[in-house]
This record gives C-alpha cells, structure tokens and sequence, in this order.
C-alpha cells in the first residue's frame, strides 16, 4: 500500500489531536478539560475517518484535481513568497515609508512598467498610506532598526 | 485595472492594516505565516473558509459553551432548540450519503 502526503499529514494532525487529549485529560479541573477533549475528540474522529478513507482508495481526496505541483507553477509560489518575504524583512530593516515605496517601485519596474508610472504609484502609495495612517490616524508606523540604531 | 498595479497597491496596505491597530512587528511575521498557509491550503485544496470560520467563532463557541455548561449542566444540548438545531445539521450532514445509499439500495432491488 502506497502512503501518500495527505495520509502522512492526517498522521500528524492525529498525533498533536491525540497529544492534546492526553495532555487535557491530565488537567484537574473539569471545566478546563471539557472543551479540548470535546473538540480534540470530534476532530481526532473525523480525521480517523479521512485517513482510513485515504488508506482504502489508496487516492488522495484531491487526486482528481491536482496534487503535483509543476516546476513553473512552484517557481511562481516561490517568487510571489520572495516578494512578501522581501517586503517583509525590508519593513523591518528600513521602515514602512521606504519599503513601501521600494516595494511599488521595484514590484511594478520588475513588472514591465514604464519609470513614469512605477516612480508616480510609488509616490502615491507611499503619500497615501503616510497620510492617513501616520498623518490622520496617528499610527506609530515602524521606522526599521537601520534607522533607530543611528538615532 | 492591471493585477501588476493591484498587488502593488493591496500588498502595502494589508501590511500597514495589519500593523496599524497593535503596532507591533509580530503581526506582520503573523500575517507572512498565515499568507504561506493559506497559499498551501488553497494548493492542497484544505477548506479555507472553515479555517476562517473556525478562527473567528471558535472565541465565541468556547464563551457561549461555557455558559451553557454552567447554566444547563453537562447535558444542556437535550433542550428543544438544541436538538432541533443538532437535528438539522446531522441531516444536513448525512442527507448526501443517505441519498447515495437510497439510490443504491433502490437499484438492487
């Protein structure tokens, strides 16, 4: 019998659900146990059922669809994760204002957008999001600690 | 309007919406995981409006439980609206696999 990703997943839901039982059960006070055990117990069911209807049919729940994910497509997972990634870590390091700004800027010129229309939207987003959040509502927007270390 | 200038627009500002209302960085490593996740989940077709669902009663459920249990005792489910309700979604639930079974049973004889 072939076990697929989807059965080795059920496994584990059903390993931390059984954990949390267990680890509930152990709590005195039956107020505090009754809920966990209640919904740990409906899901470790319900993911029994799954998994001994993936070991017979022998195929996933989403076989008919797809399940292997193609180079291309998965290259395209991992590009779009960069940017967000990316954004990310250039909020932390440089600050809303300037990241957001990088961020219009080199998403749209890495887009095939003219200069023009990448440098406006920048600006404009960035003016926008400056405006009414660190303007009007007084948020504390992050600075990025490159900035606060030479403070 | 192009989904190039979309995503450029969206993105920024669900970073800044998720900041703005605790201003704290941990939220954006939040929504950075809850972005991955829910890429995942779409890809290997796990419900993500249950999730959703679940992530925002669950709070709820566990009050409006509480207050039952206290009020009504282990057994507060036996009161007429309770099983009413516990009736519908059990029909809800098995109405499919008992019409299957029907049909089945109907084509044998």
């Amino acid at each position: 019998m072939k076990i697929k990703g989807n059965a080795y997943f059920l496994m584990l839901i059903l390993a931390v659900i059984l954990l949390i039982i267990i680890f509930s059960l152990t709590m005195e006070d039956l107020k505090s146990k009754l809920l966990p055990v209640l919904m740990g117990g409906g899901t470790f069911i319900l993911a029994t059922m799954e998994l001994v209807r993936e070991l017979r049919s022998g195929k996933t729940l989403t076989e008919d669809k797809r399940t292997t994910i193609g180079a291309a497509e998965r290259r395209g997972y991992l590009i779009a994760g960069m940017w967000i990634v990316g954004f990310f870590l250039a909020i932390y390091l440089l600050g809303f204002n300037i990241a957001t700004a990088l961020f219009v800027l080199t998403y749209m010129k890495m887009h095939n957008t003219g200069w023009f229309q990448s440098i406006t939207y920048a600006v404009l987003t960035t003016a926008g999001i400056y405006g009414i959040f660190q303007y009007l509502m007084k948020v504390d927007l992050c600075p990025g600690i490159v900035f606060t270390m030479f403070r | 309007m192009p989904a190039r200038i979309l995503v450029a627009l969206i993105i920024p500002l669900i970073f800044v919406g998720t900041f703005a209302p605790m201003e704290q960085l941990n939220d954006l490593i939040v929504l950075v995981v809850a972005t991955i996740l829910g890429v995942d989940m779409g890809k290997f077709d796990y419900s993500r409006p249950a999730l959703f669902i679940g992530y925002i009663l669950g709070n709820l459920f566990e009050k409006y439980f509480f207050i039952a249990y206290a009020v009504a005792g282990p057994l507060f489910f036996m009161r007429p609206i309770s099983l009413a309700l516990i009736i519908i979604m059990l029909g809800i639930l098995t109405y499919k696999p008992l019409k299957s079974l029907f049909i089945l049973l109907v084509r044998r004889d």
